[in-house]
């Protein structure tokens, strides 16, 4: 899942759309503080040239197309940047900060030294055929813009060469083409029109956009989005079908007024935002899509008594309530902030629809009540038995089904996607790099602190990119610029220079003086040099180890155990839930099934009325594993769904079981009606490609059916002979 | 009899009149060929690149040295700086700032195996390995070549180069090359005026 924070969120202030509330507070903000570094923004656009005249032309093509829209983004959210090539023109600024502070990093070389710099970079300039990189060459008399670059190969996460000007992978016969960003990730707009400039050139060559790759955070943002929207654009006519066939069934039965049934839950939609904005300052995104479908299972509450002609069905609804609020009760618990927040959300929204939906009931007495469908459901033992066996399933499955809680199962990846992040972590061995953030005050310790890593690494064999590679310790910066400024405070003015010299070099000699260069402190965001400045950010400044194996690895996080991984952050979240639902599932069914005592005062009509839950959750189960899914996050808050609204299937079951262990009419139609509403929203998911929808989907499809059977048939074989009970 | 005596004569001598390219490349072929007679040579050259942007002269001199098929061309004024240009890398030399007050010579390696090198020194500099090589065919290989009144002028088939044209003017007799001026895509021109080459002392 793409761990890019959002630092400014969309359009409406209040919804949230980060990842940040995914993890608890303290790996939050450190994912927050990563996300900060205009070293976190990079993405990769990879092509496969195939080594031909056609795809270099091609390469160079797609690599103008994304500069051209660089270009034209600088006045929008900042500028981006497009390396096509290692090039000291796409670093001019950076490359005259760097020239500028060469008296920071060497000491004075005397007249003879300045001269010999000098005219050795003149020497250079006359077998130098781009006039760019002459003009560019007059700011930089002392040559250093080599060691520059030097460090900007060197800070590469993967060695590659170069060929054609193109970072190039021989084996993989692939271009590297690194971009920059400076805009929010969530502006997936401006993503997009970089993606749209590569692939123009490719026109209608199906294979040239096969041999596109994109790969980063960016990007990924943007094949999610555009994923989730293919898959609702092209499923929307079978939600439209579904729920214009059922909403035509219900008028065409003659049952309009259970449209009335919509209004409470509008009341309890409203409450539940209302709630999260003064609680939490916002919605995130996710509670708003998952826990409108959770506050919507009141609808059935309301079926439930229109159904009945509203007799004697309030003890059953408010136990129903009970027992979907004691699991989101127990959930919100939950150290995740996401967790937590959706469990207000729909605690809230539940509770005010569930109220409201009595007040309509009490107010409008018998008005609401709709006959019951003509159905007569008579108890069968085989599928009693059928039933039975798929709730041992779901109760045993719990134990046994496979489950990644990962969140990059959640993260759509195409094909082409998918091969080249594999490439790129098969390229930098596997092992992923390792950041460390420092706050200390003052640039002094900052500098002293990055020097020390800087002496760690070299010790090891560790490429590691910090501040210490462009800049020496305040006290080499102070003792270097005494050199050149001892005795006078324009040094180079008396250096014998030749005309040529003095002329070409102009631009630089005349602003060389002991005001313009100044030991960097650091101390202050104005003081941080063009060329350190990817490692700044408000937070503190960043250090980015680059371990080739394990035993690297392992020197690093010893000495400094504050580092982390990206890998870390995201693989603490699945850590982190499955600890918890380890606990929170056995006592969420633990009070459930507590409350259900209560209710019944008898055990047979409290497990009984559990039994649908467990049908459910076998049926889910059974089909997961024919087709090879497991358990993810999305799937678990849809099972939270399931459970909330199959325990009041349960309820309303065994509260309505006649002595011969036939269902009510009234009770078999609430609980159809019920079934159908929520499974009308959720089939459409099942045929999406987003892992996120179909996560959503697949639980509900199945599980309520499931859930339906273990109502019909299995709860009548529970009860058997038993009288009729009180709820 | 006599008739026949004519046409014959006017058919050699017809055969015998080159035509005007076929006469520029046989003349190019011919200078270029004298290199190839020595095993490798070095000639003093003086040069002036007329900078337009800034509108200023460089001036500067050194030495080029061709041995089989590594050039190295050796600046010695204003300063001593190299770029030698072997089939498996490009090598520039030449004085850097170093950790303490003295300045080091220092060497930047560019790796060749794939082609085009990324440095953009070694791109102007390399036309002369194709013009000193000694082979005729691998200079027309990469510069389509016309002859001028006293000169040849070579426009390279790359087009990404960032040499527009050369022009190369022989020596009197017609033995070596004695001026060659790159005129750049930039608009600056690059001037260089060479000494009669001398074969390198064998060891």
């Amino acid at each position: 899942m793409k761990t890019s924070g959002s630092d400014a969120a969309p359009s409406t202030r209040w919804l949230k759309s980060g990842s940040e509330d995914f993890f608890p507070p303290h790996l939050a903000q450190t994912l927050s503080e990563f996300n900060s570094f205009p070293a976190s923004k990079w993405g990769f656009v990879t092509y496969d040239v195939n080594d031909s005249a056609t795809g270099w032309q091609r390469a160079a093509e797609i690599c103008s197309g994304l500069r051209a829209v660089a270009e034209a983004s600088a006045n929008l959210d900042g500028g981006a940047k497009v390396e096509c090539a290692l090039s000291p023109l796409s670093r001019e600024r950076e490359l005259k900060d760097w020239a500028r502070d060469f008296p920071l990093r060497h000491e004075y070389p005397g007249p003879a030294g300045v001269e010999s710099l000098l005219n050795t970079s003149l020497a250079k300039v006359m077998v130098l055929p781009d006039r760019d990189l002459v003009s560019l060459m007059r700011h930089d008399p002392f040559g250093s813009a080599p060691e520059l670059m030097e460090l900007v190969v060197g800070k590469n996460l993967i060695s590659l060469s170069t060929k054609n000007g193109f970072l190039y992978d021989q084996a993989a016969d692939r271009i590297v083409i690194p971009v920059h960003f400076k805009h929010d990730p969530m502006n997936t707009a401006l993503t997009e029109a970089f993606m749209q400039a590569a692939e123009t050139p490719c026109g209608q060559d199906e294979s040239c956009h096969a041999s596109l790759g994109y790969t980063g955070g960016f990007f990924a943002s943007v094949e999610n989005k555009q994923q989730i929207m293919s898959d609702l654009t092209s499923v929307s006519w079978l939600s439209i079908l579904i729920l214009g066939a059922f909403l035509g069934g219900v008028m065409l039965s003659g049952r309009v007024k259970l449209f009335s049934l919509l209004l409470p839950v509008a009341a309890g939609l409203s409450a539940a935002c209302a709630a999260m904005i003064v609680l939490f300052g916002g919605i995130h995104g996710l509670v708003l899509s998952f826990g409108a479908g959770i506050v919507g299972l009141s609808v059935d509450y309301g079926l439930h008594a229109a159904f009945h002609k509203n007799r004697g069905v309030w003890r059953s609804n408010l136990f129903g309530l009970l027992t979907t609020c004691m699991v989101l009760a127990v959930v919100s618990f939950s150290s995740i902030p996401l967790m937590r927040q959706l469990m207000v959300f729909t605690l809230t929204g539940l509770i005010v629809s569930f109220a409201a939906i009595w007040l309509m009931f009490k107010l409008a007495g018998e008005r609401l009540a709709v006959e019951p469908l003509r159905i007569n459901l008579r108890s069968n033992k085989i599928l009693g038995g059928v039933m039975l066996a798929l709730a041992l399933t779901g109760a045993l499955g719990v134990f046994f089904k496979k489950h990644d809680l990962n969140l990059h199962r959640l993260n759509y990846m195409s094909e082409r996607s998918f091969k080249i992040t594999a490439w790129l972590h098969e390229r930098m061995g596997r092992v992923m790099p390792l950041f460390m953030i420092r706050s200390e005050n003052g640039g002094a310790a900052v500098l002293k602190a990055a020097h020390e890593e800087r002496a760690l690494a070299r010790a090891g064999g560790i490429r590691l990119e910090n501040v210490a590679a462009y800049l020496p310790p305040l006290a080499i910066q102070e003792k270097n610029l005494a050199s050149w400024f001892a005795s006078s405070c324009e040094p180079l003015a008396s250096v014998p220079l030749s005309d040529a010299a003095r002329q070409f070099f102009a631009p630089y000699l005349e602003d060389f003086s002991c005001n313009a260069v100044l030991p960097l402190r650091l101390d202050a965001p104005e003081h941080v040099p063009s060329y350190a400045a990817h490692l700044f950010s408000p937070k503190g400044w960043l250090s980015i180890w680059m371990p080739t194996g394990q035993d690297q690895e392992q020197k690093i996080r010893a000495a400094y155990p504050e580092v982390f991984s990206l890998l870390d952050v995201v693989e603490s979240f699945p850590r982190l839930l499955l600890k918890e639902l380890r606990w929170m599932l056995p006592l969420a069914v633990g009070l459930i099934f507590a409350t259900l005592l209560i209710c019944y005062r008898r055990l047979l009509p409290a497990a009984a009325a559990l039994l649908p839950f467990f049908c459910g959750l076998g049926a889910v189960f059974c089909v997961m594993v024919a087709l090879g899914l497991e358990i993810n996050f999305i799937a678990i808050v849809s099972m939270m769904m399931l459970c909330g609204l199959s325990v009041d299937y349960g309820i309303f079951a065994v509260g309505r079981a006649s002595a011969g262990g036939d269902q009510s009419p009234g009770t078999v139609s609430a609980l159809i009606f019920a079934a159908i509403s929520t499974s009308s929203g959720m089939i459409p998911l099942v045929f999406c490609e987003h892992p996120v929808l179909v996560s959503l989907g697949i639980p509900l499809c199945i599980g309520i059916p499931g859930a339906l059977g273990g109502a019909f048939w299995g709860i009548p074989l529970v009860l058997g002979q038993s009288t009729t009970n009180r709820a | 009899m006599r008739f026949i005596s004519s046409l014959l004569l006017s058919i050699i001598f017809l055969n015998a009149t080159p035509h005007p390219s076929e006469a520029a490349t046989a003349d190019i072929d011919k200078i270029i060929s004298h290199y190839s007679k020595m095993s490798g040579f070095e000639s003093r050259f003086r040069q002036t690149k007329k900078l337009e942007s800034v509108g200023m002269e460089l001036k500067g001199s050194g030495v080029l040295s061709v041995s089989g098929k590594v050039i190295t061309w050796r600046v010695i004024e204003p300063a001593a700086l190299s770029v030698t240009i072997s089939p498996e890398e490009i090598a520039i030399t030449g004085q850097a700032a170093g950790d303490g007050k003295a300045t080091v010579r220092q060497t930047q390696k560019f790796s060749l195996k794939d082609g085009v090198a990324g440095s953009q020194i070694a791109a102007s500099v390399r036309p002369f390995l194709e013009l000193f090589s000694g082979n005729p065919e691998a200079l027309k290989q990469q510069f389509a070549v016309a002859q001028e009144k006293q000169s040849f002028a070579l426009t390279p088939v790359d087009q990404g180069l960032p040499i527009r044209k050369m022009t190369v003017v022989p020596d009197a007799a017609g033995d070596y090359i004695a001026r060659v001026i790159i005129h750049e895509k930039s608009g600056d021109l690059m001037t260089y005026d060479f000494e009669k080459p001398v074969p390198l002392v064998q060891r």
